[in-house]
């Protein structure tokens, strides 16, 4: 068995924790979760892949339309889907029927003029995917890349969430009258969030071509390991949701080869399962007092 | 003393608001004139905060208007409000807590729209009114005592540098005398130009340091006039011991 | 919407149904294989839909894997009568079985976590079911499926495909008389209060817990069911028949049928299997054209087609006659209780290292009125939300007629007689007013689920016989008028008498209200005091949380003034007011040598 599924798992799960960042970026100034998500990522893949070879695009260029391209549809989501909902009198979870539907629409969508064919997509030059030894692990220079791009990205986060705009964020999701009163408009600041996380989710989707391969299948196994990833980090813990993530990419892959590759989704299930009923606020995130 | 200016800074006429089908305010009139001082009082219930809230936008009227400098802002959202110089310090000290003080101070900037320059500039000059903040920049602002989260929120909101700060209740649960600081603050800030709408607890501290006063009692303004007048009036005494 | 059939609609309702029957009863003559084949399957996705709509329409909590339940209904059934040779009558209760206990499975994590965490679960367990039934292939034959399920046999009649519809239509009948009467108990009403104000249904002693994992399973079960019969119809079952859409497709029927309503079901089933009919020609945009339904139904009718069949009717209808009750029971005097003491010592409680509540005490005396009062912030709703049980007290005692209640939930308190209101009133807005006063009633009542379900005499006499003191209760605080009114229609100072009426059909030996006076007019308040003083009088125990010290001086036996956590003075009312640290703490005079202290008239 060895240590080979560690390798795998570490990189299938820094895309979780990528698809789990961006679960958090929309949380934060909502507390929804777009069921839309792992369709977001999937269609990031996919344009990718479509503008390199149907466009004949280089590959920045065509990681920067695919990325553009989806934080304007999850934008888009907010405003048709998400916002009506949560304007509401009687709240209430109507979005987590409105979002199913827009992903049941986008996968579909997407299907018509894609077709179910897996595409393509190379690693980010220069990286590769020639392998390499590295003690006792066999890895290639994109494994490599995968996790700094991860950790890139959870600093480049970080620093968004100190400017002002980030903080404003932070301060909606911890006192929203109080934020009003500054001047905040948490609306504004909700499709700031919805277009930041289309533009996470699509870097996932590009960055795990060379191992997923983009197809619009991947959409469901994928929302679900971002809902797990988050979930198990603590629901906007970008922290949590890198060990958390990176712990699924290993029961995943553990699971592949103590059981059988069809027992992966549950392997995860239940780990998530595990870990929320001991401690259902996830690994690193807060318990919040609740005002009756 | 400053000389009495003549026009309404915000008027309220007729006012009535709640919260979803609870009514609570009814035909509420009131008003600050620029550089005023004023005293909102009344027992609990009696619809304080709702006032404010209603004019700061949290909450819609259903009857009634509010005009500042003459102008209707009753439909407008609270950052409209705060864009046109009247903050808010809500009560119990509504900070972000997990944030820096410096955070926190900062965030009174959103959407204020100033280069970095003035901002500079105005940042300094409020740390200057509050020594003790100053020393606690990088602190969690929930790290700091009552009175110190007090002086924050204040802060906070007069980065803007507003034309009317409302207070609501700032005194709950500081000791006299940083009561006492808060409320030279205020008479500071009335001397730099700015107004005050204040509700208090401590109806006596209060009425001391306004110009004017208004009593609200069960939703409804039953007294106003000179906080003195007010202060030895009938009306004070039964809107406070007999509900 | 509220589905009652008032007498005057009467002729429509029994219209329509006979209606249906006959279409249904119709339908085999045609000799179409084709309709015969789709009536069942409508058959099939209605039994699921119907228990779905109890759950999410009903209940609020949203579950996308319900096709998971059917599937393993259908591998169960089918497993044991291919590999296990049973009869299809014995395949079917165990096939039940499973999904029941599956279903009480799922429901499980609802306990611990919110529930949009739950949805997206359900959605991971319907993958994970669809996993196992093509990894386990030695139990499940993996991708090949279960092939030649026997056609179920009476006797020595095999049944044929017609059989099977009339099989399939009598369990739907069967399965929705179940489930009406069920929504027409106590249950439905502590189902919306689920969705729409689960503290409402906590303060009436609803367990929650139990109600999710009552109603998760009650949809399982029928999940189960419509899993068997879609095995024996379609004689072999893989995989592929339960993708994740599939559990999608019935939140589809659902939201398209009008979620919460009775008839839901069967409208948003017609209309689905009636859709790809209409797409002839886009067959391959079957799902898309499901995705844009969906959302589109969600945003803008959310109410379905059930809403827009109900806006209609009341556009046509005659105003509704009253449901008779009895007039004669409900002119009934109201019963006398036994009023509870109550005890506080010391209690404490700290919210984040703020102490709410620093050693407060109270001592009631049973059958007395007792006004808690001081400023903001005081503690006095902390106070009443410990002795009830919506927060767990860090230290101090509470007892109630010596016997403490510390540890307790709030639906416990609630049930032991302990009943309460709250500061904004929590009614439920669909529900008529007089079904909101019934469900104060909700533990009181002794028909079991099975005779519930069944509707049996018994049953339904208790029903009326709770119905009719509702109505007592709702004439005790002058509302009987409002009675059939949606409470959603009521002024703020009635829904305030409707949640007095509602805590009262609890039968309380002691009530506590919060804040009672807020928002209400002059003669709303002379007609508050008047009432609590009638409710005094029958002997409950009534503790007052109010900043209306005008209402408290005429009503109060005895008064506690809180002040930062603590009580600072207790007793009569007039000493109490009196009292100088009272008056300090209220008006916060600084104590001042030099001054006299103003004496109040």
């Amino acid at each position: 068995m060895g240590l080979e599924p560690l390798v795998t798992g570490l990189t299938a799960g820094s895309i979780y924790a990528l698809v789990g960042i961006s679960v958090n970026v929309v949380y934060r100034p909502t507390n929804i979760f777009n069921l839309a998500q792992g369709n977001l990522v999937m269609l990031g893949g996919l344009v990718c892949a479509s503008a390199l070879t149907a466009l004949a695009l280089p590959w920045y260029a065509a990681a920067l339309l695919a990325i553009v391209f989806v934080g304007l549809i999850s934008f888009a989501t907010d405003i048709v889907a998400v916002a009506p909902v949560l304007a509401r009198p009687r709240g209430g979870h109507g979005w987590l029927v409105t979002t199913l539907a827009v992903g049941l629409i986008i996968e579909n969508l997407v299907g018509k003029i894609v077709g179910p064919d897996p595409m393509r997509i190379p690693p980010p030059p220069p990286l590769d995917l020639h392998p390499f030894a590295f003690g006792p692990f066999m890895i290639n220079s994109y494994q490599v890349g995968l996790i700094v791009i991860v950790a890139l990205i959870v600093v480049g986060l970080e620093y968004f969430y100190a400017t002002r705009t980030g903080r404003a964020i932070m301060a909606i999701a911890e006192d929203r009258d109080a934020s009003l009163l500054r001047g905040i408009d948490p609306r504004q600041l909700a499709r700031l969030s919805f277009f930041v996380s289309g533009i996470v989710a699509a870097l996932a989707g590009i960055l795990a071509g060379p191992i997923f391969y983009a197809s619009v299948g991947l959409g469901g196994a994928l929302l679900i390991r971002g809902f797990e990833a988050a979930a198990v980090g603590g629901i906007g813990s970008d922290r949590g949701a890198i060990v958390s993530g990176l712990l699924l990419g290993i029961v995943e892959a553990y699971a592949a080869t103590m059981l059988a590759p069809g027992y992966q989704d549950t392997a995860t299930l239940v780990f998530a399962l595990v870990v929320l009923l001991l401690r259902p606020q996830g690994l690193m995130g807060r318990t919040y007092l609740r005002a009756v | 003393m400053s000389r009495e200016p003549s026009h309404y800074l915000l008027e309220v006429k007729g006012l009535s608001s709640g919260y979803g089908r609870v009514p609570v305010l009814r035909a509420v009139d009131m008003s600050v004139k620029a550089g005023q001082i004023v005293a909102l009082v009344g027992s609990n219930g009696a619809g304080k905060s709702t006032l404010l809230k209603t004019i700061s936008g949290l909450i819609p009227k259903t009857e009634g208007s509010v005009e500042w400098d003459g102008v209707e802002i009753s439909h407008r959202k609270p950052r409209a409000i705060v864009n046109l110089g009247l903050l808010h310090v809500a009560e119990g000290r509504r900070l972000f807590r997990s944030q820096s003080v410096e955070s926190n101070l900062d965030l009174g900037f959103y959407g204020a729209g100033l280069d970095r320059e003035a901002e500079m500039r105005r940042f300094d000059e409020v740390l200057g009114m509050f020594p003790m903040l100053a020393e606690r920049r990088r602190l969690p602002a929930g790290s700091l005592s009552g009175g110190q989260q007090q002086m924050l929120a204040i802060a906070q909101a007069l980065m803007r540098t507003p034309r009317l700060i409302v207070l609501d209740e700032p005194s709950l649960g500081l000791a006299p005398i940083i009561v006492d600081q808060v409320f030279e603050l205020l008479l500071r800030l009335r001397g730099e130009g700015c107004a005050v709408l204040l509700v208090e607890q401590l109806v006596e501290r209060a009425l001391e340091i306004a110009d004017h006063a208004f009593v609200l009692q069960n939703g409804r303004m039953v007294g106003s006039g000179r906080a003195e007048d007010v202060r030895q009036s009938e009306v004070l005494a039964q809107a406070y011991l007999t509900g | 919407m509220a589905d009652r059939i008032s007498a005057g609609n009467r002729p429509a309702v029994v219209g329509g149904v006979i209606l249906v029957l006959a279409a249904a009863v119709i339908l085999p003559l045609l000799r179409s294989e084709y309709a015969l084949y789709v009536a069942t399957q409508l058959c099939i996705y209605y039994l699921v839909a119907l228990g779905l709509n109890v759950l999410t329409g009903y209940g609020g909590q949203t579950s996308i894997g319900h096709g998971a339940l059917v599937a393993i209904g259908a591998y169960t059934a089918a497993l044991l009568m291919v590999d296990g040779g049973l009869s299809f009558w014995l395949a079917l209760p165990l096939a039940l079985t499973a999904s029941a206990l599956i279903g009480a499975a799922m429901a499980l994590p609802t306990f611990r976590l919110s529930a949009w965490y739950f949805a997206l679960i359900t959605l991971g367990f319907a993958r994970v079911v669809a996993n196992i039934l093509t990894e386990w292939g030695s139990l499940t034959h993996g991708f090949n499926g279960v092939v030649g399920v026997p056609a179920p046999m009476i006797g020595s009649h095999v049944m044929g495909d017609r059989d099977l519809y009339w099989f399939g239509l009598c369990l739907s009948v069967a399965a929705f008389l179940v489930t009406r009467n069920l929504l027409g108990s106590r249950y439905g009403l502590a189902l919306r209060a689920l969705r729409d104000n689960p503290l409402a249904g906590i303060g009436s002693g609803v367990s929650l817990g139990r109600l999710k994992i009552a109603a998760f399973v009650y949809s399982a079960l029928l999940a189960g069911a419509a899993g068997a019969l879609f095995a024996v119809q379609k004689t072999v079952i893989t995989p592929d028949d339960f993708t994740t859409e599939f559990s999608i497709f019935f939140l589809l029927v659902i939201v398209l049928g009008g979620l919460g309503s009775l008839h839901g079901p069967l409208f948003g089933t017609v209309a689905f299997f009636l859709l790809p009919e209409l797409m002839s020609g886009l067959q391959s945009w079957r799902l898309l054209v499901y995705g844009v339904l969906l959302l589109a139904f969600s945003l803008y009718a959310p109410d379905g087609i059930a809403g827009g069949v109900e806006a209609v009717r009341r556009r046509f209808r005659r105003p509704p006659v009253r449901a008779a009750i009895s007039v004669e029971e409900a002119a009934l005097p109201a019963t006398r209780i036994t009023g509870a003491a109550l005890v506080v010592v010391d209690a404490a409680k700290h919210f984040g290292g703020v102490p709410a509540l620093d050693g407060a005490s109270l001592d009631v005396a049973a059958g007395t009125i007792h006004a808690i009062v001081g400023p903001n912030g005081s503690g006095k709703t902390t106070l009443l939300n410990v002795v009830t049980g919506f927060y767990p007290i860090d230290g101090g005692t509470i007892t109630v007629d010596r016997k403490s209640v510390v540890g307790s939930d709030a639906t416990a308190i609630a049930r032991s007689g302990i009943r309460r209101t709250f500061q904004t009133p929590k009614l439920i807005p669909d529900l008529s007013v007089l079904e909101n006063v019934m469900l104060g009633a909700f533990a009181s009542e002794r028909a079991s689920l099975a005779a519930l379900a069944l509707r049996t005499p018994f049953a339904r006499r208790e029903h009326a016989e709770l119905a009719a003191a509702a109505l007592r209760q709702l004439r005790f605080v002058g509302l009987e008028a409002r009675a059939e009114d949606p409470a959603s229609e009521i002024p703020h100072g009635q829904q305030r008498l409707v949640e007095i009426a509602r805590a009262l059909a609890g039968n309380p030996r002691l009530l506590l209200l919060d804040e009672p006076a807020a928002g209400l007019s002059m003669s709303e308040l002379d007609g508050l005091c008047a009432l609590i003083k009638e409710i005094a009088g029958l002997g409950a125990t009534v503790v007052i949380v109010e900043h209306h010290l005008d209402l408290v001086a005429s009503l109060a036996t005895t008064v506690s003034v809180l002040e930062q956590g603590r009580v600072i003075a207790s007793g009569p009312a007039e000493s109490v007011f009196a009292d100088e640290r009272v008056l300090r703490a209220y008006m916060g005079s600084r104590p001042i040598a030099s001054r006299e202290v103003k004496s109040v008239a």
